[in-house]
């Protein structure tokens, strides 16, 4: 009797446990890679630096918080507006080839796949370095872009707006198409036959039920596309210029180069948290519950 | 289409609704649906009727628009729509998973076509209430279409189609989904639906009892051709090829030539020995001309037992292979002299319980109980065209 009893008791916590189990090397993750360094974070974020090579003190100075507002106002700005720009253009271009992929791909579906992801075989850095070469004032592309009207003789593309915008795009592209992609794939379209025997006109079909039924990909690519590129610096450093610089770039130089982490911290979080609340916002807007098949 | 049966169609009231004229459909080489030509009447129950790949639902395909005939013409009211594209054509689908729009509700997804037609927004509404009230699921508009039953669906894909008041409703196997039961209450349901709407249905199905109980005619398709069209009846009783005698229901077949025909008594000898009379069902038969005769289970008895129908048309001896009780029936399997294995279906009047497996039996048939199809089969295609398990097995032991 004792021994069923213990032998019922230890497969009743086994299955109670087991998903535990199985979480705890993410939890673990989390907790040490996650939510320490926020902690740090946001210690170091309301810390004083007595001078530039002596440890920061916890001392509550929200002062930092105010100077992130009050001085980089502008790059916060400027950040989303690029990073929102660049999330736009990623939809408009890697939709269309998301879709292109999903309905005609045929047998070539995942070799097509396989080229959207070969730009990561090179590292990031060395791709927008890249970048610099194709846009360089002498170069071939530049010397087009002076044919348009509007473009002087001396006008270039490195250095402005354009440039990192086009740096964000393209180096975030595939995490549009990815997700656009899969959402697209899982589409039943006899939906689209239902709905051209319904009346609707291929295009009709596809404003009705097609893109409705993809929503969730463009969801979730609009976040992984903007989220990165707001707090990018590398296409900002390679590609733009002070004019153009973005509040990755002021973190990158507040951390890396002037060793104020106070300061750092401060923009760090603010960032954040704008960025939360955003995706929140959006989320509530583009709901995507009621949209899973 | 053999030309045999064109006699036996009902003549189609009227200018039918969509006409097939000489309708070919080609996948490269494989020829999916070859020369297609007949015509459906408005308000009629139509189906197409025949195991996978035969065609069916490739022509029903071509009538909704989503392929287009390789040769021939799809005439819709007159008017030739061979290449006009689904969304310009006045017929509407029931597709068979259905297909409802998953992030619509229902009212949407029944609203779907009117909103298309740019209907007013009153007329849309109490369009959409009726013809859900006519489908018996007044009020499921809410719903989303995943927290609805497969039955309940097929109800809310059928008035998607219906409430656009189509020239014809397209049905591919729209029963196929669900269960048996269900597929009998829905059977009734859509025929008491197809009479409250009064649209021309055309349905298609690989189940004979469906199309049987269901339609008003009957196309049989096998390979891409239609074997027969023809009321449920005629189809039963009078089948044009061996292959329908042996798609709808169960049918004995036995090669025989034609000896002599006069009037309307054909006498045929039977490859196994053996004459007999048969109704001639119209047709001319050339003596000399291999034919084939059909007797149903249920016109095949054991000699002595009552017959209905007519004289005796002849007798064949041979042994009970198998006697399976069925209920109302016993199927009783029986091989004859010459090793073709047949069916009959005993009833209570045959006194089934004076044989037992291996005793010696004479059948024989009433003169109205057989039918001679136009049409020749191979010896090792006599007999029975459908065999339970348990039939299998016992000759196998036997």
């Amino acid at each position: 009797m004792a021994r069923r009893a213990t032998a019922d008791d230890r497969g009743l916590r086994k299955s109670k446990w087991a998903p535990y189990g199985f979480l705890s090397p993410g939890i673990i993750w989390l907790v040490l890679f996650f939510l320490v360094p926020v902690g740090i974070l946001l210690k170091a974020s309301l810390s004083t630096k007595p001078s530039r090579f002596e440890e920061p003190v916890f001392d509550w100075n929200f002062s930092n918080f105010s100077t992130a507002f009050g001085d980089y106002g502008t790059e916060f700005v400027r950040s989303f507006v690029f990073a929102g720009i660049a999330t736009l253009l990623a939809i408009l271009i890697g939709y269309p080839l998301a879709y292109w992929i999903a309905t005609r791909g045929g047998r070539w579906k995942n070799f097509l796949i396989g080229l959207v992801v070969v730009p990561f075989f090179t590292s990031y850095l060395i791709r927008t370095i890249a970048w610099t070469s194709i846009l360089q004032d002498d170069g071939p592309v530049v010397a087009l872009y002076r044919l348009l009207p509007w473009v002087g003789a001396d006008g270039r593309i490195l250095a402005t707006p354009m440039a990192v915008i086009g740096g964000l795009t393209y180096n975030f592209m595939s995490f549009m198409i990815l997700p656009i992609y899969v959402s697209l794939e899982k589409i039943d379209f006899r939906l689209t036959e239902a709905a051209a025997d319904l009346g609707s006109t291929p295009w009709g079909a596809f404003r009705k039920v097609v893109f409705p039924l993809s929503l969730p990909g463009v969801f979730a690519g609009s976040l992984l596309v903007f989220i990165p590129a707001a707090g990018d610096y590398l296409n900002n450093r390679y590609l733009g210029s002070p004019q153009t610089s973005m509040i990755g770039t002021v973190v990158q130089n507040k951390f890396l180069v002037q060793f104020d982490y106070p300061q750092a911290a401060a923009l760090s979080i603010v960032l954040m948290v704008i960025i939360t609340a955003m995706v929140l916002v959006y989320s509530r807007f583009l709901g995507t519950e009621g949209l899973a098949v | 289409m053999s030309d045999a049966n064109s006699s036996e169609a009902p003549p189609v009231a009227g200018d039918p609704v969509v006409r097939l004229e000489q309708v070919t459909k080609r996948f490269g080489d494989y020829v999916a649906v070859e020369e297609a030509d007949f015509g459906i009447a408005s308000g009629e129950f139509f189906s197409m009727l025949g195991p996978s790949g035969c065609g069916k639902t490739t022509t029903l395909r071509m009538i909704a628009g989503f392929e287009q005939p390789t040769g021939g013409r799809i005439v819709l009211e007159g008017r030739d729509v061979s290449r006009t594209p689904p969304h310009k054509r006045d017929v509407n689908t029931v597709f068979q998973n259905y297909a409802l729009f998953p992030h619509m509700n229902i009212f949407d997804n029944v609203a779907f076509g009117l909103r298309n037609r740019k209907t007013p927004k009153d007329v849309v509404r109490t369009r959409v209430m009726e013809i859900l009230e006519v489908v018996r699921l007044p009020d499921m508009a809410e719903r989303r279409p995943n927290q609805l039953s497969g039955g309940q669906q097929q109800r809310i894909a059928l008035a998607r189609a219906l409430v656009n008041l189509p020239k014809a409703l397209l049905l591919d196997e729209p029963l196929g989904a669900l269960d048996l039961k269900l597929r009998q209450v829905m059977q009734i349901e859509l025929k008491r639906i197809q009479r409250e709407v009064g649209i021309t249905f055309i349905f298609v199905t690989h189940d004979q009892e469906e199309a049987l109980t269901m339609s008003d005619r009957i196309a049989v398709m096998t390979q891409g051709r239609v074997d027969q069209i023809g009321t449920p009846t005629e189809i039963y009783h009078r089948p044009a090829t061996a292959f329908v005698a042996g798609f709808i229901g169960t049918a004995n077949l036995l090669p025989v030539t034609v000896r002599s025909q006069q009037g309307d008594e054909v006498t045929v000898d039977s490859r196994a020995g053996g004459q007999f009379s048969v109704p001639a069902g119209g047709r001319t038969h050339q003596p000399g001309s291999d034919a084939t005769l059909m007797v149903r289970p249920e016109r095949l008895v054991p000699t002595g037992a009552p017959l209905h129908g007519g004289a005796p048309a002849g007798t064949i001896e041979a042994t009970v292979t198998s006697l399976l009780f069925q209920g109302p029936v016993v199927r009783c399997g029986v091989r004859t002299s010459a090793g073709a294995d047949l069916v009959a279906h005993l009833g209570p009047e045959d006194d089934p319980a004076q044989f037992s497996v291996g005793s010696p039996i004479t059948m024989t048939w009433a003169y109205d109980g057989a039918y001679l199809v136009p049409e020749a089969i191979s010896a090792d295609q006599a007999g029975v065209t459908h065999m339970d398990d348990d039939e299998t097995a016992a000759l196998a032991a036997g």
